[in-house]
């Protein structure tokens, strides 16, 4: 067993080796296909990230109706802890609103009644939902009718339409992106595998059988992939590192966060790889099939 | 199985065998409507045998070759080898009926990019050969082909004659019962044709049976063994040997010359 995958591993690290062009030609594009690929994954995890902490700064609140018992104000604050959207909820009891709104007027409430009703402060995870979220607060038998939400400021608003631009843009070029690295990466390996279709016949003509030429090359592809992967994540550094220096020059105000390289190395790397393993798999399958025997 | 003493020696006494050990009933193989490789070729050869099959370019020779090791698959009429049916082998089944026979293609079919050695011990190694049996076996066939010199070439740094030898010793590696060589002369001058034809011959005196295409008429005829002329994908002529008495004037001399040439026969033991 070992001595078999010994025979494999070394068949197909042969092959990368002294089909050096190919292997060459096969990596660069699987490099080029997953820059462009991680790349937008890169900076929509930044504007994702940037969304997040943006939301964080946004508050809603959310007035109960009058006279609500404190038990259900309670349980409310439970209930929306639960809704998407939102990153933590706190229950400000009218007694203590009514304290502060006395404070901040310098009333001293002697004599008036507490006109307050129990006030929910929610903190949004997401801004983007901010809409939604209000819309389905608003219509709780608990809430205040008919404006017991607050939250929307203008700048808000627009913030919160820019990021749905920006995350609908980036979903619909990063699945055309993961198609076009998939077809470009494909047809690399495909290359690879089509220039060695004699190679393949000739295998098939000493009896090796479909898994033992199957093997190499899918071993090749996920190589290649892998490879590709690694070298794109560099190509990123750098690019990241070049407009870091650029910006620097333009804006010494602007902060960038660092480049984690590692981990994105091995995301990619891991991308790449699974690219490697389907195309290879798919690329070799045609000519094994066919060439076995010519069916007449 | 096991084989002892070559078939060889029984057929000097005994012309003609018991059982047929590849048979050709009404074969057909077309290619394209108008293309036919083969039209109803019936044939019978008995293990041992050591048959030529000869004709023009595009006579048939090739196709039938290729319908045995199922390169193509025959349209119809009946290819059977030990008596299992070759038009009936599923794909998964084929690689396993190639490794009961050693094939020396037309272009040599040498992989491009693996040393000499390589070469052959990829046919050990890829049928579940250790690197160790393979280290120690190819280094034997490369010098039985006199080809051991040039282990460590690449193929394009081979000569056709060499290129040759080494299709052979591939084809070797795992004692084939049947051995077929498709025109293993057809780039060769007179001199490496018939160092070719005689490794050929060696190896028929131990025992394997030898199917060559080929239309080098001189060479066919010097080896004095059937010789199954085509056309048109048709048989026209059906050879039997004649007794080679100028070569082997006794069965004993027979027996002497081929030890001192390759050795004891083989005993070869195969899987099931």
């Amino acid at each position: 067993m070992i001595d078999k995958i010994e025979f494999l591993l070394s068949e197909a690290f042969i092959a990368l080796r002294r089909n050096g062009l190919m292997t060459f030609a096969a990596i660069s594009t699987a490099a080029v296909a997953l820059f462009l690929l991680g790349g937008l994954g890169y900076v929509y995890f930044r504007v994702s990230q940037y969304a997040t902490d943006v939301s964080g700064k946004f508050e809603m609140s959310v007035f109960m109706r009058m006279n609500l018992p404190r038990e259900d104000s309670l349980a409310m604050t439970e209930k929306l802890k639960t809704l998407p959207g939102v990153k933590s909820v706190s229950l400000i009891p009218r007694e203590d609103a009514w304290l502060k709104q006395q404070k901040d007027l310098g009333l001293s409430g002697e004599g008036l009644d507490n006109p307050l009703p129990d006030q929910q402060k929610i903190i949004l995870s997401d801004i983007t939902k901010a809409d939604g979220l209000a819309d389905k607060i608003q219509d709780m038998p608990e809430v205040y009718q008919p404006n017991g939400v607050e939250y929307s400021t203008e700048a808000q608003q627009l913030i919160s339409q820019m990021l749905a631009i920006v995350r609908w843009l980036g979903g619909a070029l990063g699945t055309l992106l993961l198609v076009t690295a998939g077809i470009l990466i494909y047809n690399a390996i495909r290359l690879t595998v089509i220039a060695r279709r004699r190679e393949i016949r000739i295998m098939q003509l000493v009896g090796a059988s479909y898994f033992t030429i199957w093997t190499p090359f899918v071993i090749e592809g996920i190589v290649q992939g892998a490879a590709g992967g690694f070298l794109a994540a560099w190509l990123l550094f750098a690019a990241n590192a070049g407009l870091q220096a650029f910006v620097k020059n333009v804006s010494v105000s602007m902060m960038f966060p660092s480049y984690p390289l590692w981990p994105i190395a091995l995301l990619l790397g891991t991308v790449g790889a699974m690219y490697g393993f389907l195309c290879s798999s798919f690329a070799v399958r045609e000519p094994l099939r066919h060439g076995s025997s010519i069916q007449r | 199985m096991g084989h002892g003493r070559g078939p060889f020696f029984e057929r000097l006494l005994n012309q003609g065998c018991d059982s047929t050990y590849i048979a050709f009933d009404n074969v057909e193989v077309r290619y394209t409507d108008l293309v036919q490789g083969l039209r109803g070729v019936s044939l019978n050869i008995c293990a041992g045998d050591f048959v030529f099959f000869c004709g023009k370019t595009g006579s048939g020779k090739s196709s039938l070759l290729k319908v045995l090791s199922r390169e193509v698959k025959h349209t119809s009429g009946r290819v059977s080898w030990k008596g299992r049916d070759v038009g009936q082998l599923r794909d998964k089944d084929i690689p396993a009926h190639r490794r009961e026979m050693g094939i020396v293609p037309q272009d040599f079919a040498l992989l491009p990019r693996k040393k000499v050695w390589e070469n052959v011990a990829y046919a050990m190694r890829a049928i579940g050969a250790t690197r160790r049996e393979a280290r120690r076996k190819v280094a034997q066939i490369l010098e039985v082909v006199n080809i051991g010199h040039r282990a460590d070439a690449f193929p394009h740094e081979l000569s056709g004659g060499e290129q040759q030898r080494v299709a052979i010793g591939r084809a070797l590696i795992n004692h084939p019962e049947l051995l077929i060589a498709d025109e293993p002369t057809g780039n060769l001058d007179p001199e490496h044709s018939w160092e070719i034809m005689e490794l050929l011959r060696q190896l028929n005196l131990r025992g394997t049976t030898v199917l060559v295409a080929s239309h080098d008429v001189l060479v066919v005829e010097r080896m004095g063994r059937r010789i199954v002329t085509l056309d048109l994908g048709q048989v026209v002529a059906d050879t039997q040997p004649v007794r080679p008495e100028g070569v082997f004037p006794t069965q004993e001399r027979a027996r002497e010359d081929v030890q001192a040439i390759v050795g004891p026969p083989l005993v070869v033991e195969r899987g099931a």
